[in-house]
């Protein structure tokens, strides 16, 4: 769907369809930042990208490495092996007391580190390219562009531009049916990616 | 970015909000994400000989780990030093455990002293951990307010620090516009709370 369907239907939602109260540029605005969100909370617009890896260098930055990157889902190695997630960095002292300085053949584990870095383990005395599978930094919208959420996600995302128009024009009553709306959308939505 | 987020923010609140109390709760909030362990930042300390107490970097409101050369020294409290040996502050040798001194220094002290100088810092391959890693030095993992946050969290954040200003007393308190804002930030930011009181 275009943008600016999006905000054809989100201006007359908000029963504003000339844009009187709310320029198209400000629902762009938030458009932008709800995808954004939204993509970081379920990983819908994802992407693959290599990134070298230097010598026994285990704690990387995300940003500086993989910079589109808003959340890293997989690590690949060149021979397609995936390696093994660590749910929290912490256990690797529990696999090994040494663990910042143990070196083998090849990479086998990865674990986030905070929401900006991330660890590949154990290093690897040599220089090796792996691969980053994240959810991507979703472009900023203008009226041409095409949303780029699946559209079983268009729902939320109208419904969440929907209350900040709403919350804009302190109009409480319909905001009260909306948020209503999203806490039923948000459970569905989580119920839907635990599920799969 | 800050002023990005800032600018968000009054544009959701139709330009009534203050400027210079959201900037001030942007910088809590950027707290409160560090003491939630949002941002983790790796940094290296070296030392002399017969240093046992670490500073940790300037900042840090989190110390996720301490690793003294090669090993992952254990958090221990100081009642626990004390029944192994009341002379524990005295011991010397490879340190294997940290403990805060106290909350008000903020400073480590290692168990036992290390007698060894660290290494000195070169980096060729990149740091602070891998082939250039030095010898004998502390590697800190603590996480430090950061001034800019990743640009998906511009949204969220902004609902946080509307909450907080339309929610204090104030000329324009707006406790339905606070409430809105918290419940839309929750929904996108998960549990973590903004509110830094």
């Amino acid at each position: 769907m275009l943008a600016s369907e999006a905000v054809t239907t989100i201006l007359r939602r908000v029963r504003d369809p000339q844009g009187s109260q709310h320029t198209p540029t400000v629902v762009l605005r938030f458009l932008t930042d709800v995808q954004r969100s939204l993509n970081a909370l379920y990983a819908d617009v994802v992407e693959s990208a290599s990134f070298i890896v230097e010598p026994r260098v285990m704690h990387l930055p995300l940003a500086a490495t993989l910079p589109s990157a808003i959340r890293l889902i997989d690590i690949q190695t060149d021979a397609s092996r995936d390696l093994t997630m660590l749910k929290d960095w912490r256990e690797l002292a529990l696999l090994n007391r040494s663990w910042f300085r143990a070196i083998a053949n090849q990479h086998e584990l990865w674990a986030a580190v905070g929401r900006d870095g991330f660890v590949v383990w154990p290093g690897v005395d040599e220089r090796r390219t792996l691969t980053g599978v994240y959810a991507r930094l979703t472009d900023e919208l203008d009226l041409t562009t095409e949303i780029e959420l699946d559209a079983s996600y268009h729902p939320l995302m109208f419904d969440l531009v929907e209350g900040c128009l709403l919350m804009r024009g302190r109009m409480f009553g319909p905001l009260v049916a909306v948020t209503e709306r999203l806490k039923t959308g948000f459970q569905a939505r989580n119920r839907t990616t635990s599920e799969s | 970015m800050k002023a990005d987020i800032l600018s968000l923010a009054s544009v959701l609140a139709a330009a009534q909000s203050d400027g210079t109390t959201l900037s001030a709760y942007y910088d809590d909030a950027m707290i409160v994400l560090a003491k939630a362990s949002w941002f983790v930042d790796v940094e290296l300390v070296p030392l002399v000989s017969g240093q046992a107490v670490v500073n940790p970097p300037v900042g840090t409101v989190r110390v996720h780990a301490l690793c003294y050369d090669d090993s992952d020294l254990a958090p221990t409290a100081i009642r626990d030093f004390e029944s192994l040996s009341v002379h524990w502050r005295d011991l010397s040798g490879k340190p294997y455990a940290y403990t805060q001194e106290s909350e008000t220094t903020e400073t480590f002290r290692m168990v036992p002293i290390p007698t060894v100088p660290s290494k000195p810092f070169s980096f060729i391959h990149g740091e602070p951990l891998g082939v250039d890693y030095p010898a004998y030095v502390v590697a800190t993992f603590v996480s430090v307010p950061p001034v800019d946050v990743p640009r998906w969290m511009d949204l969220p954040l902004a609902f946080g620090l509307l909450a907080r200003e339309f929610g204090r007393d104030s000329a324009h308190a707006d406790p339905a516009f606070s409430s809105a804002c918290s419940s839309f930030g929750q929904m996108l930011l998960g549990t973590v709370s903004l509110d830094a009181s």
